[in-house]
């Protein structure tokens, strides 16, 4: 302890006589708050914080722009054939390039590019919506009703969705969106289904819930209030991871001619096309197969981004 | 003693959870009390002593496996639905973690109101308004706080939010769960003189859980000493304190830490062998005789009732009859 | 000067987040010597735990750092600029730690025989399994674990909480460190069980000349096993002392507060118990003057304005309060046992 000066009791320079009366704690003074924010404000903030999140978000408004606007930027119709242009270069009139029917390319890609991203999109939300539904009642009714119905849910996902899609294309006699979506929905909203149940549960034993119920508070009023608002940032997580799997998936059932048929069009289906071609005209492989990759990138990063954005447990 | 009014009357209490393997956790196994209204009836022992659990059969959150609860008079086992409102809306929790107690995703002034949305439907929204600002001012927290939400607060506030929840549907009986235990000491006294003020200026029964002994002895009336799931011994907190009879209150309450540098707690204790049996096999007759360092032959397969030591504080111990 | 075991001069340490630096420990000096036992008393979130982990530089993947000016002296090395090498060293064999929860510390999918003998191992590479393991059963057998040597073949969830804290005493001494560091060693035990492993603490302290630094925020464990206490508040040192001194004569207002928040056999049943107002400071604030004056019920103007140096009262007895200084008013510690 020598470097402790005892001298300094007595050192009054610059001291006055005022600044030693006791006031005590300044109660009129609100006790100290932390800033102001909500649950989602908090969460935007979060997200802005991870920059590989925002890319991916800035990542894909560019891409669903294209994908609005590419197919009218284009000085063609995605449809439009003109033989005399087959294997059209890449040029001032032709973006990307024509493909064998002398098709703009440029349009093609992002006009395909709607069909991945819509069955993207919409196959993540029926998924996340019938596996909310089916997850949420079987956790809210519990026992017996809770097990029969989760070995439904392994059974489902037990079965190779590619055996649904081609057992489900003959039987519907249609290859398309539509046959697409149904295949991939049918199995595929186990996943979310499950997620939901066991957070539920978790939930349902929360001290919150407790007090609720402890109030008198309805069951199913519980389930409004409480349960559905704590789960609603893990469906989020959820789809957004949802999306990129599907496109995949579109694309891979596509290539295998299961999918989207001519003159329609999605990344999938013209990879496929240019499969015959790629050691000649490779840019007609490489500008889907990049959508893809883009696309999914985007996706993945900004699912992991709402993931930390959006996880209780990380907010402090 | 025979002028207060019995709240709650305890008979022979039995909870047993299903465990792995067909066992069952006995958590607990045939405790009997009573509650009387206005007295602060504190509950204390060690982890999985069952003392949680009392509490929380006591409020319907578990079926009792065995036994009776009889509040005011009337079984629970015979409550129709108004009863059940009537009671949900009069017997309050108040929990340990302040943190998990709280909805994140709703505003103080939501989770305050939540109960007046049950018990007090006739309510405008500005008299809910001004209910959940009234019970704010109670818990000494501005009107301010409505509007926040519990990640914004610290741990004791949350804790005030607690109990403001609880209070705003007006109860007369609550149980607080270990209230203190995750909150710092500056903020535990706090809250502690908040319990204890509330009562006075409401009339509030308590039922204090706690582990933390110097507490109980601080705020109860009554105290009951809880062991594996059986009530070892009950009694005011001048008797239980000042001359406990079971071997175990007399070692749990040496053991309590005193800031004194001059004299010893930790020498001058009653010691104890080994730890706490689980609840799953709990040791046959008196449920102590693992670590009682007076233990009998008569202790291993016998287990000792509760006997009126002198008025209004009982016992359960073999070494009491002779 | 004689040359301490341990010596540490305004060490500082922040953390890094999202919103901006936490700065958690703001400047703190002090001193062990060999065989002697110093606690740090605090509240959650006063950087009690975060001085200790300083010591030997432990904050796995956290962002925190030591700023620059820190120093940390042990047996006259300099840990602040130590390579990871020479810290494995120290950890183990200079500075042992027991944490609060020996659950979360403890590997589940390994025997405690194993994690024990890892250590001796790690630091002696001469010795071999066998022998480690039975050192490690001795070892069990000192921190008073019955049949050792079936125990050290059990994993940790087949022990009891009291156990589990005995094994991690018995890793912390397994390597003969000089001084072991226990972080809230009780906290998460039962009142029954804490009597039993504080008493095992005291034992190892009679037995042998390591020195010990306990963190804690129970003051009733402290007076009971420390000859020196420290109390800490928003990463500043705010009084120290003997455990005499600070009993008998205490001078900073934080530390009557935490003394009287206590019930105690005598303080008055029911009755209101001495409590601070609000919550502890914000530490991404800077903070200037003491931080304790926002809830000091002695606060002075001076108190938000300047942080007070630290004045000795005796050699051992040091306070860092306004109130000490000579234009100050005298004012008198409030009797135990709270108002009313």
């Amino acid at each position: 302890m020598s470097q402790v000066k005892t001298d300094w009791i007595n050192d009054t320079e610059g001291l006055s006589p005022e600044m030693f009366q006791i006031v005590g704690v300044d109660t009129t003074k609100d006790r100290v708050l932390r800033p102001h924010i909500s649950y989602w404000q908090d969460a935007w903030r979060r997200f802005k914080k991870n920059k590989l999140a925002v890319f991916g978000l800035i990542l894909l408004v560019i891409l669903i722009f294209m994908v609005i606007f590419g197919p009218i930027m284009a000085k063609h119709s995605f449809e439009e054939t003109n033989i005399a242009e087959s294997y059209h270069p890449i040029d001032g009139e032709y973006w990307f390039g024509a493909d064998k029917l002398g098709r703009d390319y440029f349009a093609r890609v992002w006009q395909g590019g709607r069909v991945s991203i819509i069955i993207g999109v919409t196959g993540a939300f029926i998924c996340a919506f019938v596996g909310c539904i089916y997850g949420g009642i079987a956790s809210y009714f519990g026992g017996k009703i809770d097990s029969f119905m989760m070995r439904i849910v392994e059974i489902l996902s037990s079965i190779p969705y590619l055996l649904v899609v081609i057992l489900l294309s003959l039987w519907l006699d249609a290859k398309g969106i539509k046959t697409l979506l149904i295949a991939m929905c049918l199995t595929g909203w186990t996943g979310i289904a499950r997620l939901v149940r066991s957070q539920m549960i978790t939930l349902r034993q929360s001290d919150y819930v407790l007090a609720a119920k402890l109030l008198g508070v309805r069951p199913l009023k519980i389930v409004t209030s409480h349960l559905i608002p704590n789960t609603i940032g893990l469906i989020i997580v959820n789809i957004t991871f949802r999306v990129p799997s599907l496109i995949f998936s579109e694309a891979f059932l596509s290539f295998l001619g299961l999918g989207i048929q001519s003159p329609d069009t999605s990344w999938g289906a013209l990879c496929s096309a240019a499969q015959t071609v790629f050691t000649f005209k490779p840019h007609l492989m490489f500008f889907p197969a990049l959508c893809i990759a883009l696309t999914m990138l985007a996706f993945t990063l900004m699912g992991d981004g709402l993931r930390d954005a959006l996880d209780p447990r990380q907010r402090k | 003693m025979e002028d207060k009014k019995v709240l709650f009357e305890v008979k022979d209490l039995k909870m047993y959870f299903p465990a792995r393997g067909g066992k069952t956790v006995k958590a607990v196994d045939g405790v009997s009390f009573n509650i009387y209204e206005g007295e602060t009836f504190g509950v204390v022992g060690e982890s999985g002593c069952g003392k949680t659990t009392v509490g929380r059969t006591l409020l319907g959150v578990y079926q009792a496996t065995a036994g009776d609860i009889i509040y005011k008079g009337k079984n629970v086992r015979d409550f129709n639905g108004d009863d059940k409102m009537s009671f949900s809306k009069n017997c309050q929790m108040i929990f340990q973690d302040p943190a998990a107690c709280l909805d994140p995703r709703m505003s103080i002034g939501t989770i305050v109101s939540e109960g007046l949305n049950v018990h007090y439907k006739s309510m405008t929204r500005e008299q809910k308004e001004e209910r959940v600002n009234q019970v704010l001012s109670y818990v000494g927290l501005t009107s301010d706080y409505a509007s926040r939400f519990a990640h914004e607060l610290s741990g004791g506030q949350r804790q005030r939010i607690g109990i403001a929840r609880a209070l705003a549907i007006e109860p007369s009986f609550i149980v607080c769960d270990e209230p203190i235990a995750a909150l710092d000491v500056s903020i535990q006294a706090q809250v502690v003189n908040l319990l204890t003020r509330l009562q006075k200026e409401l009339g509030l029964t308590y039922m204090f859980i706690s582990h933390d002994l110097s507490m109980v002895r601080h705020i109860s009336d009554r105290i009951a000493v809880m062991y594996l799931g059986s009530l070892v011994e009950l009694g005011d907190n001048k008797s239980i304190y000042g001359h406990p009879v079971h071997p175990y209150t007399q070692a749990l309450f040496s053991a309590i830490p005193e800031p004194d540098p001059y004299h010893s707690w930790l020498k001058n204790r009653v010691h104890l062998q080994g730890e706490i049996p689980s609840p799953i096999n709990a040791p046959a007759g008196c449920k102590f005789c693992t670590r009682c360092p007076k233990a009998t032959d008569r202790c291993k397969v016998e287990a000792p009732a509760l006997r009126e030591v002198e008025p209004g504080h009982y016992a359960a111990c073999h070494m009491l009859d002779i | 000067m004689s040359e301490h075991l341990l010596e540490v001069k305004d060490l500082a340490v922040s953390f890094s987040s999202y919103a901006g630096k936490i700065r958690a420990v703001r400047g703190v000096s002090f001193h062990l010597d060999a065989g002697e036992t110093l606690a740090i008393v605090g509240e959650s979130g006063c950087g009690k735990t975060v001085t200790v982990k300083a010591l030997m530089k432990l904050y796995g993947n956290s962002a925190a750092f030591i700023e620059e000016g820190s120093s940390i002296l042990f047996k006259g090395q300099e840990v602040v600029t130590m390579n990871n090498k020479e810290l494995s060293k120290l950890r183990g064999e200079g500075i042992g730690m027991i944490f609060q929860d020996p659950m979360t510390s403890l590997n589940p999918t390994l025997t405690v025989g194993y994690q024990i003998a890892e250590g001796i191992r790690f630091h002696d590479k001469s010795v071999t399994k066998a022998e480690a393991e039975k050192r490690a059963a001795e070892l069990l057998a000192l921190v008073g674990i019955p049949s050792p040597e079936e125990r050290i073949k059990q994993y940790p969830h087949q022990l009891s909480g009291g156990m589990r804290q005995r094994v991690m005493i018995a890793i912390a001494i397994a390597c003969n460190a000089d001084i072991i560091i226990c972080d809230e060693p009780t906290t998460a035990l039962d009142v029954t069980i804490q009597a039993q492993v504080l008493e095992l603490l005291n034992e190892l302290k009679e037995k042998t000349n390591k020195a010990f630094i306990l963190v804690t925020h129970d003051l009733g464990i402290v007076f009971d096993f420390a000859d020196r206490i420290q109390v800490m508040y928003a990463g500043v040192i705010l009084e120290r002392g003997t455990k005499y001194e600070l009993f008998d004569d205490p001078h900073h207002p934080y530390t009557w507060a935490l003394l009287n928040s206590v019930p105690s056999k005598q303080s008055q049943r029911k009755g209101s118990l001495y409590s601070i107002q609000g919550t502890p400071p914000d530490l991404m604030m800077d903070i200037k003057g003491c931080p304790f004056a926002d809830r000091c019920d002695y606060c002075m103007p001076i108190c938000k304005e300047r942080m007070p140096q630290e004045i000795a009262i005796t050699e051992s007895h040091g306070v860092s309060c306004w109130l000490e200084h000579s234009m100050a008013p005298k004012v008198k510690a409030p009797a135990a046992g709270g108002e009313e």
